[in-house]
C-alpha cells in the first residue's frame, strides 16, 4: 500500500516536472522569437557554437536552437533557392544585390529559430527557412 | 714566398665575396630554411582561433627539430599578401584556423587568399611545402574532384594538403588542430593524426564533431 503511494507520488512529481519544463521551453521559445524579431541576443540559452563561415553563431535553448547568421558569400548565385528566399526578406532588391556582389563580399545576416537540435544540417542548408526572421544582406567586416 | 702570401690573400678575398653574395640572396636562402607557420586569426568579436597554437609549444619544437626546419612562427594577425608570401617562400608546414570557403581563406583586415591566387602560382610553386592545413569552412567543398582550395594547393606541389568539406565550428577546430599536431609530433602518420584529432574533437564536445569529421586529405 505504502509502495503504491510512493510510486504514485513519484509519477505525479515526474509529470509536474515535465509539464513545467514544457512550459519553460515554450515560454522561452516565444520570448526568444520576440528577442530576435527585435534583433536582440537570445535569452535562456545554455550552449553557443561559432562557425568558421564568417561568424555564424548557434545557440541552444531547451528543445530548440537559434541561429544568428553571419556568413559571407563571394559569388552570389541569384538562382540559388536559399538566396532567393533570403532576398524576399532583404533590404536590397535583386538588381542591387547583383550589382554589389560584383565588387564586394556579401554578408548574410539574420536569425533562424527552430525546434530540435539538428543545427549542422540547418546551417548546411543555409539561411531562409520558414522560421527565419530579420534576414538581410550587408557589407561589413568579418566577425 | 710572396706568391704564397698573394694566394692566401686571394683565397681570403674570394671567400669574403662568396659569403657576401650568399647573404644578399635571401629568396634563395628562404627555400632552404623553411619554418612551421601557424595562424589563428583574431577577428573583431574576440572568438579564439588561437588556442590550439597557444598549447602546442613543445610539440611544434619537436616537429621543427624532426623536419630540420629553421624556426617556427605563430601569428594572430597577418594580411593575406604576407600569408601567401610565407606559404610560397618560407613555409614547411602552413596551418591556418580562420573563416573560409571553397574559394578563399580570410586573413586580417578583411583580406583573403583566393583560389585564383593559388591557381595563378607557377607549376610546383609550393613543392617546398610539406603540409598545408586549411582549418576553415568548406576548403575541401565537393571533395577530391571539385574546384576548391585543397585541390588547387595540392596541384601546385604541396606534399600534403588538408581541408574540410563542410562548415566547421571554432571550438572543435581548435581541438582537432591541437590533437592533430600532438599526434603528428610523436611521429604518427598524417591520416592517423587526423583521426586522433577527430576523436578528441568529438570527445570534448559530447560526440559533436563540428564538421571535423568531413576531412579531405590529399597526399
Amino acid at each position: 500500500m505504502k509502495i503504491k503511494k510512493t510510486i504514485k507520488t513519484l509519477l505525479i512529481v515526474c509529470v509536474v516536472v515535465i509539464v513545467l519544463l514544457g512550459f519553460f521551453s515554450i515560454g522561452t521559445y516565444n520570448i526568444n522569437v520576440a528577442q530576435i524579431n527585435n534583433g536582440k541576443a537570445p535569452l535562456f540559452i545554455f550552449s553557443t557554437n561559432v562557425v568558421n563561415d564568417g561568424g555564424t553563431r548557434i545557440y541552444k535553448g531547451l528543445g530548440y536552437h537559434i541561429i544568428e547568421w553571419s556568413s559571407y558569400i563571394e559569388n552570389v548565385d541569384l538562382k540559388d533557392e536559399h538566396i532567393k528566399k533570403a532576398l524576399e526578406n532583404s533590404n536590397l532588391s535583386r538588381l542591387e544585390l547583383e550589382e554589389l556582389s560584383k565588387t564586394n563580399i556579401v554578408y548574410v545576416r539574420g536569425w533562424d529559430i527552430a525546434w530540435g537540435y539538428d543545427d549542422m544540417s540547418t546551417i548546411k542548408n543555409g539561411p531562409g527557412s520558414e522560421h527565419t526572421v530579420n534576414l538581410h544582406f550587408e557589407f561589413d567586416k568579418l566577425n | 714566398m710572396k706568391k704564397a702570401i698573394f694566394n692566401r690573400i686571394g683565397i681570403a678575398l674570394l671567400s669574403a665575396v662568396i659569403i657576401c653574395l650568399s647573404c644578399s640572396l635571401p629568396s634563395y636562402a628562404a627555400t632552404n630554411n623553411r619554418i612551421f607557420f601557424g595562424v589563428g586569426i583574431d577577428f573583431y568579436n574576440g572568438i579564439d582561433r588561437w588556442q590550439w597554437l597557444y598549447e602546442l609549444d613543445t610539440e611544434i619544437s619537436n616537429i621543427v627539430k624532426d623536419k630540420g626546419y629553421s624556426d617556427s612562427q605563430k601569428v594572430r594577425k597577418i594580411n593575406a599578401d604576407d600569408a601567401l608570401r610565407v606559404l610560397r617562400d618560407e613555409a614547411g608546414i602552413f596551418a591556418v584556423h580562420s573563416h573560409g570557403s571553397a574559394t578563399s581563406v580570410c586573413f586580417s583586415n578583411n583580406t583573403e587568399i583566393t583560389i585564383s591566387q593559388i591557381n595563378a602560382l607557377g607549376a610546383n610553386a609550393l613543392s617546398n611545402v610539406d603540409m598545408v592545413i586549411y582549418g576553415t569552412c568548406r576548403a575541401a567543398n565537393g571533395g577530391i574532384s571539385a574546384s576548391n582550395m585543397v585541390n588547387s594547393t595540392f596541384k601546385k606541389g604541396a606534399k600534403v594538403v588538408i581541408g574540410f568539406e563542410e562548415l566547421t565550428y571554432v571550438d572543435q577546430m581548435n581541438q582537432w588542430l591541437l590533437d592533430f599536431f600532438k599526434s603528428y609530433s610523436k611521429g604518427k602518420s598524417v591520416t592517423k593524426s587526423a583521426s586522433d584529432g577527430l576523436y578528441w574533437a568529438k570527445f570534448w564536445h559530447f560526440g559533436n564533431a563540428g564538421g571535423t569529421d568531413k576531412v579531405l586529405i590529399r597526399q
